[in-house]
Parts: C-alpha cells; sequence; structure tokens
C-alpha cells in the first residue's frame, strides 16, 4: 500500500511540472496563448479523426514527440503520468473487439477486425492527448497560463477555477495519503485497505475536502473575492 | 504607537451557530488603533469566533461590530475587509494560487488594479515580511515559517489597518517562531492575534483578552493578566514557559516585571 501511495504521488507529482515550466527553452518563451491555441486546435483535429483511420491517428503522434525532444522534457515525467489514463482509457474501449468483429484489414493471412482497429485507435488518441496537454503544462508555468486564458477572453471565475483545481490536487492527495497512511498503521500489517473501511475512509476524505473548501472560500472573501450577492 | 482612536468595537454582541445556544452574550469590547492584542483561552472558548465576527465571515444574532467606524452588515462588507487583513491557522487553506506571486496579487487583481500596480503592492507586500526572494516559488513548496510569511504577506497586501492573525505560531520551530514575532513587531498595524503561545503573547503584546466559554474572563496588560495566577487557573491556561522555572535545574522563571519593559 505504501507503494501505491509513492506511485499515486509520483504520477500527480506537479512539482515536476513546474520545474520544467520554468526553465527557459525556446518552447517555454512561446506566448502561452500561441501554445494554448496551438493544443487546443491539435486536440480538436486529433479528436475528429475517425475512429477506425488509425494510419492517420497514429500520424499525430509526431507533435507530441517533436516536442519532447525540442522542448527537452524527459520522456519518463511525460510516460509516469500517461500511466493511470492510459489504463483508464484502454478499460473505456476494451470491449470494442466485441461489439464489432468486422474484418477490415488482412496481414499475413491474419484478419485484423475494426474493433481492433478501433480500440487502438480511440487509445492512441486519449495518450496523444493527454500528452499534449502535459507538455503545455511542461512548457508554460499555471500562472502563464492563466495569464494565457485570460487573454484569449476565457472568463476570469473559470481561470480562477482551474487555478484551484491545479493547486488543490497536491493538497487533495497529502489528505488521501495522510488517511491511508493512518489505516495503515493501524491496519496490524494487513495488506490493502478492507472493503468494510472504504466508506469511512472515503467519507472523512470527502468531509475534510469540503471544511477545506469553505476555508478556502472564506480566504477569498477576505481578500476581495465576490461572486454575485455572496451573503 | 496606540493611538486612542477605537478601531474595532463590539457593542452587546451575542452570537451563536445554534440559535438556541448563545456562544457569546452581550460582549463588549474596544480595540484601539495600534494595539497589539492577543486573545487566549482554552479550546471552544470562542477566539476564532470573535475574529470571525470582526471580518464579518459570521455576524452577530444581537448588538453591533464597528470595524473602523463602519458596521459589519451586508452594504459595508466589501469596506469592511479592505480595512481587515486575515490570516487563517492553517496556512494552506489561505495559499491558494498556484504561486506566491499570484497569491499576494489576489486581492490587488480584484480590485481591477493594473499590472504595474499589482507588481509594486506584491513586491512592497513581500519587501515587509523579507519573503521577495520567494516571490515565483510555488507556494504548496514552502516551509511552515515561509507560508507564515506569506499569509502576512497576502493580508499586507490590501493595506490592512487591522491585521488578524489566528494562531501564527502553530507548527513553527523555534527559529520561525522567532522570525515570526520580530516580522510582527515591526508591523505597524493594529494586531489582533488568537493564540495558546503565551509566550508569544508576552513577548509581543500590550493586551491580553483573556476568554472562557464566550465570555471575557480577563482584559489587560500582560503584566496584570500573568501576576493572576488564580485567572489563568480558572480559564485553563498557564503561565509563559520563560516563567515557569525549571523542575531539572530548580531554576526559578522569570518575574513578569523583569520581562515586561
Amino acid at each position: 500500500m505504501r507503494d501505491m501511495n509513492r506511485f499515486v504521488k509520483s504520477m500527480f507529482n506537479l512539482a515536476e511540472l513546474e520545474q520544467l515550466s520554468r526553465r527557459k527553452t525556446m518552447i517555454n518563451k512561446w506566448h502561452p496563448s500561441i501554445k494554448i491555441i496551438i493544443t487546443f486546435i491539435y486536440i480538436l483535429i486529433l479528436t475528429s479523426v475517425d475512429g477506425y483511420e488509425l494510419g492517420k491517428v497514429l500520424l499525430f503522434g509526431v507533435y507530441p514527440i517533436l516536442l519532447l525532444s525540442i522542448a527537452d522534457i524527459p520522456t519518463r515525467v511525460i510516460a509516469s503520468k500517461l500511466i493511470i489514463p492510459a489504463f483508464i482509457s484502454i478499460s473505456l474501449v476494451a470491449f470494442n473487439p466485441l461489439f464489432d468483429q468486422e474484418i477490415v484489414l488482412v496481414i499475413n493471412n491474419i484478419g485484423i477486425s475494426g474493433g481492433v482497429i478501433s480500440l487502438c485507435s480511440l487509445f492512441s488518441k486519449s495518450l496523444f492527448t493527454i500528452s499534449a496537454t502535459l507538455i503545455l503544462v511542461s512548457t508554460t508555468s499555471i500562472e502563464k497560463i492563466g495569464d494565457g486564458l485570460r487573454w484569449l477572453r476565457i472568463p476570469k471565475k473559470l481561470v480562477i477555477l482551474l487555478l484551484l483545481v491545479y493547486r488543490y490536487i497536491g493538497v487533495l492527495l497529502d489528505e488521501v495519503s495522510k488517511t491511508i497512511e493512518a489505516y495503515q498503521l493501524r491496519a496490524n500489517g494487513g495488506s490493502g485497505i478492507h472493503i468494510s473501511a472504504w466508506g469511512s475512509l472515503v467519507g472523512q476524505i470527502i468531509i475534510r475536502s469540503i471544511k477545506r473548501s469553505e476555508e478556502i472560500y472564506n480566504a477569498m472573501l477576505l481578500r476581495g473575492y465576490h461572486i454575485g450577492d455572496e451573503e | 504607537m496606540m493611538n486612542k482612536e477605537v478601531i474595532v468595537e463590539f457593542k452587546e454582541v451575542s452570537f451563536g451557530y445554534d440559535t438556541t445556544k448563545m456562544i457569546f452574550k452581550d460582549i463588549d469590547l474596544k480595540i484601539y488603533g495600534g494595539e497589539t492584542i492577543a486573545i487566549v483561552g482554552a479550546n471552544g472558548a470562542g477566539k476564532s469566533t470573535l475574529l470571525k465576527l470582526i471580518t464579518g465571515l459570521v455576524r452577530p444574532a444581537k448588538g453591533i461590530v464597528y470595524v473602523d467606524g463602519y458596521k459589519v452588515n451586508n452594504k459595508n462588507i466589501r469596506k469592511v475587509r479592505k480595512k481587515v487583513g486575515y490570516t487563517f491557522q492553517d496556512a494552506d487553506n489561505q495559499l491558494f494560487m498556484p504561486t506566491v506571486y499570484e497569491d499576494v496579487a489576489f486581492s490587488a487583481k480584484q480590485e481591477g488594479k493594473s499590472n504595474e500596480e499589482v507588481s509594486i503592492i506584491v513586491n512592497k507586500a513581500l519587501e515587509q515580511v523579507d519573503a521577495l526572494h520567494l516571490i515565483e516559488k510555488p507556494s504548496y513548496n514552502l516551509s511552515g515559517g515561509e507560508k507564515r510569511a506569506i499569509t502576512i504577506a497576502t493580508a499586507l497586501a490590501s493595506n490592512p489597518n487591522v491585521l488578524i492573525l489566528d494562531e501564527p505560531s502553530v507548527g513553527l520551530d523555534p527559529r520561525a517562531r522567532r522570525n515570526l514575532i520580530r516580522l510582527l513587531f515591526n508591523l505597524k498595524e493594529t494586531k489582533i492575534i488568537a493564540t495558546h503561545d503565551m509566550d508569544l503573547a508576552l513577548d509581543l503584546c500590550d493586551r491580553i483578552i483573556v476568554m472562557y466559554n464566550g465570555e471575557i474572563q480577563g482584559d489587560d496588560t500582560p503584566t496584570e493578566i500573568f501576576k493572576d495566577k488564580e485567572l489563568l487557573c480558572n480559564n485553563h491556561l498557564e503561565l509563559p514557559l520563560r516563567m515557569q522555572g525549571c523542575p531539572i535545574c530548580s531554576r526559578k522563571g522569570e518575574q513578569v516585571e523583569s520581562i515586561i519593559l
């Protein structure tokens, strides 16, 4: 379980991305709005490619690979953050081969069904889109992304929301990690979390999150934030 | 340092989270400009609630709270909050933006100030707390002492008349605590500090308010408060550590008169 904790922490280790975003590479110096627009257009075009056009989808892989090399971002950093999204996306498309069994391609007398093609295509799409987003975050600090979004006339409230979410991913994970450790210390060496404890652990985390969000909202109010009629 | 102008006033204030049970009953209190006040008391005595009443985060069931002449009500709430800087007990609740700059700049940006003005305000506030070197750091990656300094800078950025600190020394190592006391000592604003740290109250404050069960049990200078052992005992408080003496070497604790000038 400690390994799981470590794994989750490393996956969401935002400090790594922060450090990368504060370097002075060519891409880091680009105006954030330009990077946001390019990433947005890339994701938009990629997601609109037909699910059966695997060849075209794979061509889009050139973009993240190219950027990784130009921006000199260690592949390990991006790869470690792709593990859980990859697992989620593969589980979402895992049944495609069962639903679509029509053979659309034959290679060396081996028939490949449309379901397999769409599985590979959708899986690649998800990895490429997430990679592009991670590369954006690793080449642009979060406050610059905020500035870029404001420059693009995205409403201030949405930008603040994004910044808050980014800021509190780490805090929430810390709460989760502390809760797991507290459980582990009293679990008599048992492995994993017993099913009977899941409810109360999740409940505790939710309660703490709500309490914290109330405090943060108060902190914002006290520093001049107002949204509609607050009182 | 202190002037005779009342900056915060409670007039017969009663408050309860549950309308059937009042935490405060008819509290009267005056705080003068430039004062540094410690609010001390056992857990649940009502210290944090008193602070929240000043900021308008909670409102009295009866009575009126004034801040710098303004009634704390819906109409004046923004003016009141401009006058009051507040730091939370848990710095992570206060530092909600991704970087120190963004955090300190938050209130100025809310006021619609230009980027140049915001930058000047941030630099000035960080200079005041001797933390200009942290300006580009991510807020979550700071030490406890640094976080505390930045929370104070976030409060100072709106140029408040009153600075409210809820348990500022909690979780700080001795050196960070000492730095905090030095920092607070040099700030000219009226300071209201809720604390369990009697040594901090002794070192920093010129007035101590003792609370118990939502009532003010004592309100006097540190000299008088720490002389009154019965008052301390009845309110679950103790003398500052440096006045307690050492049980191992039998050194006697310092006398309050020799500490306070």
